[in-house]
């Protein structure tokens, strides 16, 4: 393709453009499946071969040249990272296009590029579990601009002479499409939820297929086990209606049942002594509320199988149901008497993880227990990188968290490795795992150093009630694990491990906040209510679909023509200009004007006699070519305007009507 | 009164993406799946905003251009004066006539203000004689990222003549004149016209007599007057009738050519001074003496409109005018044989053939 004149400017913000695209692209694709050794291994050569400029050696000897480069850093790849297992050897099928296209930006590769590293990103968002908004932020921004000056450098080609092209008016105006894309990538992928997809319809107990994601919820907390009563995907579970008419936190978790019996792969829990308590009996107190929290009203409704669960709140203060229950206040596990099933309940609740900062945990020896076949040198091994030194319980888990974080990676299938134990496969493995792995991994780890703990389960997040503003909605697809410490006075309290973006709900992946105290708990959770609202309630799929159609709608709807009329008026023309309606204003007087929508041409035939005389359509030719011709208004025009000018003033006056 | 007809079209490249778009959205519809969901996303939002932000309604921009006059074959710029009467802005407005633009070829105006007005010059070559009274102009925009385009057919009143493109004849074209010649000869060897004087210029001169050294010393034009061994007064036929039962559709090639060949005779004749007397023969014999500028451009306006016509035979009285020049060339353009020209009974030269 020609360069056109004045378009380096523009190549090279392509380029940049370009390269930022397909680096999000790789960094998301990048991780314990796909080291980057890799990554190189599978860029590199191709990107060498798309470099190589033409020289006076046959293109040939680049083929053989490239193919050992391949042949050497696959190898070395192979030594450094292991083999790829199944899903990163696919991603990795599509590396060596993007490398050579990327680098080598010929006629529509840039395009060709783009579209690649979106199957990249696509692909390690598979592989991972989830996407880096970040990156794709990246992403789109490089995409969008890649696609905006891809567009404009192909009209500069086409179009002889071409018109400059100001870069700073380019990137201002790609980086705001690139925004709008954006946006419009959110807004359609919430959207999107609302489809009435086959697969999210309510289905049977038995509908749910193997192979989906598992949360032990039965008697046992078996990682990488099968059976558990939520499996299945996306079946409605429970609503949660705000009593109190206060917005609902996204981050809501709802427990459903506990594990307090370590194993190396299965959790167990231990005996519970089962109350019994009838409607009669009013509402059930189960914990007497903490002072300085504030305290919330749900109802919560029921549907499925959650009728046999009785899904509540950490840190309920007051249970009322309308059936009879049974269930231990010690343990905070509650299900409908036998023969009964529960629809609708109403509790009373506080969020006590800030209110817990400053407390130390409920020495329970029960808590504390570890099997002997823990392999405690690994275990003993990661605590003292992550956490040297002893520590109060909050900060100890925060350590916990980030060492997590920062060692393991988050995707739903079962980790390999080794050890042949999900745990350990988990922590010295491939590292990667699913909510439940970060949770046992947790505990065990706070076990170690002695703090009490245990693994929660139940629903995490939901989503916006499309019905009822003030409600959110749990289904199989919230099933969330997730790490309870005990504190007197307060019951068990939620430590989540799990990186925040993947646990069910579009959270920002923030590093656990610092210890807070009592004293300042309560502003900031009303301010973070107040914008957790307002942006669950943009973000949220109604709003972001009615979004998108009424900016169509405005896109396409049907405009004024515009009124104003302008002419065309350049300096150079303003001159002729004057002298031609000068002349227009004489004849005009004479009573020889000039027709509405006659051109000049047309008025000098009107004319006939007075256009004989050779001056008026001499100053008619002037002023056309200056308007038409782009000559200049130079002396010998002007000239012939007054010459005309003259002639015309010189003309009696005539009736108000054009000769015949 | 201009007529428009406007649409917004999908690209190759819009094809492609919105047909993944929607292969995306439909695996996000059957499974549920956070992934596909987030592709469809990613990949319907850049065409979404092609959608919204494109420039609509070019059907409200006022196009005008002046009367054209060219020959065919011959580039030239028009001066494109681009009118935006819609209520938003337009970018990146590409303007081209299919008529003369070359493929791929037109114009970029990057930004027409919304009520703004711009001139754009508009590269063109006039492909085929002709002579029209409206002129269809092609504006698209693909602003932004160029998956939709954005199409106005714009027909303006707006005349447009392509004269036959010239050709080269033989030099013993202007020879047989020569060898004819009654008036009085002279020992010159060299063929063609001689500089003769020079004189002040005159409303509708041609501009290319004009004498460039002498209109600077004198800082008026003064054009130059040739005097040659040609005739003063010729002849030129265009028969433009079909010999009786041939097919329309035959000699295309001959009947361009002979016309062409015409316009390039005029301009040789005119050229040495000469006053032609010229005749279409078609339906009817319109005859033209061409002694100014204004006759020659009436002349070759009327050749850029010439069609073949059927046969049909001409009253004597055609050849009353022919008969009083020293000189006529005949160009049988519609192929018919031209047995009238022995009705003459001067010098007539057969240009493309042989008298029968």
């Amino acid at each position: 393709m020609t360069a056109p004149p004045g378009s380096n400017g523009l190549r090279r913000l392509l380029t940049m453009a370009l390269w930022s695209a397909v680096a999000a692209a790789l960094l998301q694709l990048h991780g314990p499946q796909l080291h980057g050794i890799w990554l190189v291994a599978l860029t590199a050569p191709a990107a060498v071969l798309a470099a190589w400029s033409p020289g006076p050696a046959p293109r040939w000897r680049r083929v053989p040249f490239t193919a050992v480069l391949q042949l050497l850093l696959v190898l070395l790849a192979l030594r450094l990272s292991g083999p790829l297992e199944r899903p990163a050897a696919l991603a990795g099928t599509i590396l060596p296009p993007l490398g050579f296209v990327t680098v080598r930006r010929r006629d529509t590769d840039c395009a060709l590029a783009s579209f690649l590293a979106f199957c990249v990103l696509l692909v390690g968002a598979i592989i991972h579990g989830g996407a880096d908004p970040w990156l794709i932020g990246l992403f789109v921004l490089g995409s969008a601009l890649v696609l905006r000056l891809e567009a404009r450098l192909a009209l500069l080609s086409l179009t002889v002479p071409a018109p400059p092209a100001p870069l700073r008016r380019q990137l201002g105006g790609g980086l705001l499409l690139a925004v709008a894309c954006g946006l419009c990538a959110l807004a359609g992928v919430r959207a999107l939820e609302l489809l009435p997809a086959p697969s999210r319809a309510n289905r049977g107990a038995g509908d749910a297929g193997a192979g989906q994601r598992r949360i032990g919820l039965g008697d046992q907390f078996a990682l990488g086990g099968a059976g558990a009563p939520l499996n299945g995907s996306n079946e409605r579970l429970l609503r949660v209606v705000a009593a109190d008419h206060r917005p609902l936190p996204d981050d809501m978790y709802l427990r459903s049942g506990a594990f307090d019996l370590p194993g190396v792969d299965v959790w167990t829990a231990s005996a519970v002594t089962l109350q019994r308590h009838d409607p009669t009996d009013g509402p059930w107190q189960l914990r007497t509320p903490v002072a300085g929290v504030p305290l919330r009203r749900l109802e919560l409704q029921a549907f499925g199988r959650a009728t046999g669960l009785l899904p509540l709140p950490p840190g309920t203060c007051t249970l009322r149901a309308p059936m009879a229950i049974v269930g231990d206040p010690q343990c905070e596990y509650f299900r409908p008497a036998p023969g009964n099933s529960v629809v609708t309940f109403a509790v009373t609740c506080q969020d006590l993880q800030l209110a817990v900062r400053t407390r130390t945990p409920d020495p329970l020896a029960a808590l504390t227990a570890l099997p002997p076949e823990f392999d405690r040198a690994l275990l003993q091994r990661l605590l003292r990188q992550w956490a040297p030194g002893p520590l109060p319980a909050q900060e100890l888990a925060d350590q916990i968290t980030r060492g997590l974080w920062s060692r393991c990676s988050y995707a739903l299938r079962e980790p390999t490795g080794p050890h042949g134990h999900a745990l350990l496969d988990f922590l010295d493995g491939d590292r990667t795992g699913y909510c439940m792995h970060f949770a046992a991994a947790a505990a065990a780890l706070l076990r170690l150093r002695s703090v009490p703990c245990r693994i929660g389960v139940g629903l995490y997040g939901g989503e916006p009630d499309s019905q009822q503003p003030d409600a959110r909605t749990f289904g199989t697809q919230h099933a969330h694990a997730w790490v309870e410490i005990p504190f007197a006075g307060c019951g068990f309290v939620v430590f989540d491990p799990t990186p925040a973006l993947q646990r069910g709900a579009a959270l920002p992946l923030d590093p656990p906040e610092p210890p807070r105290t009592n004293t300042d708990a309560s502003g900031p959770v009303t301010d973070r209510s107040a914008w957790s609202q307002a942006g669950s309630l943009l973000t949220s799929p109604w709003p972001c679909l009615l979004g998108l159609l009424a900016t169509a709608i405005v896109a396409v709807r049907p405009g004024r023509p515009h009124r104003r009329r302008q002419r065309a008026i350049v300096p150079e023309l303003r001159p002729a200009r004057r002298w031609l309606l000068r002349i227009l204003a004489e004849l005009q007087q004479r009573g020889l004007g000039r027709g509405p929508g006659a051109t000049l041409e047309q008025y000098q035939q009107q004319l006939g006699a007075v256009a004989a005389d050779a001056r008026l359509p001499a100053a008619f030719a002037a002023y056309q070519e200056v308007r038409f011709g782009a000559l200049p208004f130079d002396g010998d025009r002007q000239a012939r305007m007054a010459t005309a000018l003259a002639a015309v003033q010189a003309l009696p006056r005539l009736p108000p009507q054009l000769p015949a | 009164m201009a007529t428009v007809r406007s649409t917004i079209e999908l690209t190759v490249r819009g094809r492609v993406l919105l047909l993944l778009a929607t292969l995306a959205t439909t695996a996000a519809w059957l499974t549920g799946d956070v992934d596909a969901r987030l592709a469809a996303g990613l990949l319907a939002a850049p065409l979404f905003v092609d959608f919204v932000a494109k420039p609509r309604r070019l059907e409200r921009v006022r196009v005008h251009v002046v009367r054209r006059r060219t020959v065919a074959g011959a580039p030239f710029v028009d001066q494109v004066e681009l009118r935006n009467e819609g209520d938003r802005r337009l970018l990146e407005l590409r303007l081209l006539e299919p008529r003369t633009s070359a493929p791929g070829g037109g114009a970029l105006l990057d930004r027409l203000a919304k009520g703004g007005v711009a001139m754009l010059p508009l590269p063109a070559r006039g492909q085929q004689r002709g002579r029209r009274c409206e002129r269809t102009f092609v504006l698209h925009s693909s602003w932004p990222f160029g998956f939709l385009r954005s199409r106005a057919v714009l027909t303006i009143a707006a005349e447009l003549i392509v004269e036959p493109a010239r050709v080269p004849l033989s030099p013993q074209l202007l020879r047989a004149a020569d060898d004819q010649q009654t008036g009085q000869r002279d020992a010159r060897t060299l063929p063609g016209p001689e500089f003769h004087s020079l004189r002040e210029y005159r409303l509708g001169d041609d501009a290319r007599r004009v004498h460039a050294l002498r209109s600077s010393t004198l800082g008026s034009l003064v054009t130059v007057t040739w005097h040659g061994n040609v005739p003063r007064s010729v002849g030129l036929v265009l028969d433009l009738r079909r010999p009786p039962g041939r097919s329309p559709r035959r000699g295309g090639a001959r009947f361009e050519w002979s016309l062409s060949a015409a316009a390039t005779l005029l301009e040789m004749l005119r050229a040495q001074d000469a006053t032609v007397h010229a005749v279409l023969l078609g339906n009817a014999a319109d005859q033209l003496t061409i002694a100014a500028s204004a006759e020659e451009q009436q002349f070759l306006a009327l050749l850029a409109a010439a069609a073949p016509t059927a046969h049909q035979s001409l009253p004597a009285a055609t050849w009353a005018g022919l008969r009083r020049c020293e000189q006529v060339y005949w160009l049988a353009a519609g192929g018919h044989r031209a047995t009238d020209a022995l009705a003459l009974g001067t010098r007539v030269t057969l240009v493309g053939g042989e008298l029968p």
